[in-house]
């Protein structure tokens, strides 16, 4: 789904705040995610992203026209990303997105962070419990055991809930899939 | 492709923070470092809303216009150059006598009234049903009746009304008060009156055009020839002024009118003239 917006100086004010709010619905989580790929730092992320939308508003109210918003806002997460670890690392060296097994293309993770994004609402929209025992299973690495013992709860109802989420996931991401691709 | 849903799993997984990428929440940030109020709550561009309200404000209003008006059609009976008899749903009976025009609603008729209107001369035989008043209205007068017989001739500028049976209400038009006639009563209207005046009865035979006769009873043989006149568009005269006193008893047949007048000229032992008549102004 690619929105394209037209930004002109000649819309008023309230009209490029629809088209601002509208950007941050489509495309702050996807650029969140693109973003943590070159900080892995979900905080700094959002900062960045932050700025950008910041960036954008201004830049639309000030002169120009941004035609195309999703590439427009890509570009300088991407560039702000670099400047970021620049600052902070004093690193000159042309940085990369990563994911945990080494270096992806840009393009892989453009395409990605939009399927993170979903992924991450999904896991949002599980209920408080269910969430708990797949994030401690799933990131934490903790055997059914060990979440059972810790939550005490049966390993059945551990076994159960971490389908239950899972299922959740795949129905998520098939519908991203279709959403996408299909 | 289940690959790369894996690595993005594993990857968000790594990094998932409950409560955090809460657009809302990035949003009002956002509002508020730029000292922005929350955008009016329309999501359309405010001129495309506004030329949708108004269609929609201008829409409405027909659309219950419509809604609300019955389905059914105007009929109109129009009798051109003969004297038509019809039938209206109810079974009221009107005659239109020639260049006569009746027009009602099928579906407004006998709703909560019967309403027709009418431009010329028509007699009503109208069906009782008291609880839907039958009104005939013309450009200036209505006529409102249970259940009646009546004769109204509108004419441009008045109209007559002559009661053979029954009662009616006779009235200007979207006049509430008016005058009841009975039985044998004649009324006229003038279009600059309020009030319709109730007159003596001018001619006898009123319905001629209808029933097809002349009925005299000791009529003076003046009415009689100026009635004829009328009907026939002649002129009829007299030449002696005794003659012209004389009276009148019979029923004659509206067929031939010459023949009438050899009849009248046999009866009461009188000349008539006949002229073509010198009046332009036909009815």
């Amino acid at each position: 789904m690619l929105f394209t917006y037209m930004f002109t100086t000649t819309l008023r004010k309230d009209d490029l705040l629809v088209r601002i709010e509208e950007a941050f619905k489509y495309y702050y989580r996807p650029l969140n995610l693109y973003a943590n790929h070159y900080l892995n730092d979900i905080d700094a992320a959002e900062d960045v992203v932050q700025e950008c939308f910041a960036d954008l508003w201004e830049k639309s109210n000030r002169s120009g026209e941004v035609l195309d918003v999703k590439s427009y806002l890509y570009k300088m997460v991407r560039n702000r990303c670099i400047d970021h670890v620049r600052q902070t690392t004093n690193e000159v060296r042309e940085l990369l997105p990563t994911d945990a097994e080494g270096i992806i293309s840009d393009e892989e993770c453009e395409e990605r962070s939009r399927i993170e994004a979903r992924l991450w609402l999904a896991i949002d929209s599980l209920p408080e419990r269910c969430r708990e025992i797949f994030l401690l299973n799933k990131r934490d690495g903790l055997k059914y055991q060990e979440v059972a013992d810790r939550m005490g709860l049966s390993v059945n109802t551990v076994e159960n809930q971490v389908r239950k989420a899972l299922k959740v996931l795949r129905d998520k991401a098939e519908k991203i899939y279709y959403f996408f691709f299909g | 492709m289940k690959r790369l849903e894996d690595k993005c799993l594993e990857f968000v997984l790594k990094h998932y923070k409950p409560n955090c990428l809460n657009t809302q929440r990035a949003y009002q940030r956002f509002l508020k470092t730029h000292q922005l109020s929350p955008r009016p709550t329309h999501i359309l561009p405010l001129p495309l809303l506004k030329a949708i309200a108004l269609f929609a404000l201008v829409m409405l209003p027909l659309g219950v216009y419509l809604y609300l008006q019955p389905a059914g059609k105007w009929v109109e009976i129009a009798s051109n150059n003969q004297v038509i008899e019809c039938m209206l749903p109810d079974s009221t009976f009107v005659t239109l006598a020639p260049h006569a025009t009746l027009r009602y609603h099928t579906a407004l008729y006998q709703k909560e009234e019967r309403n027709v209107e009418i431009a010329g001369k028509a007699f009503f035989n109208v069906k009782r049903d008291a609880k839907h008043p039958f009104i005939v209205r013309d450009q200036i007068a209505q006529v409102k009746v249970l259940g009646t017989q009546f004769l109204l001739h509108a004419f441009p500028h008045h109209t007559e009304l002559t009661v053979e049976s029954g009662s009616v209400l006779f009235a200007a038009k979207d006049q509430e008060q008016g005058v009841i006639l009975t039985q044998g009563m004649h009324a006229e209207l003038q279009d600059d009156e309020a009030l319709p005046r109730i007159v003596a009865n001018s001619t006898p035979n009123k319905m001629t055009w209808r029933t097809g006769l002349f009925q005299y009873d000791r009529t003076p043989l003046l009415l009689v020839l100026e009635e004829l006149s009328d009907y026939y568009q002649v002129k009829l005269s007299t030449p002696s002024e005794d003659s012209a006193k004389r009276e009148l008893t019979g029923t004659f047949s509206d067929k031939n009118l010459d023949e009438i007048i050899e009849v009248i000229e046999r009866v009461l032992a009188i000349q008539i003239v006949k002229e073509p008549s010198s009046e332009e102004n036909r009815r």
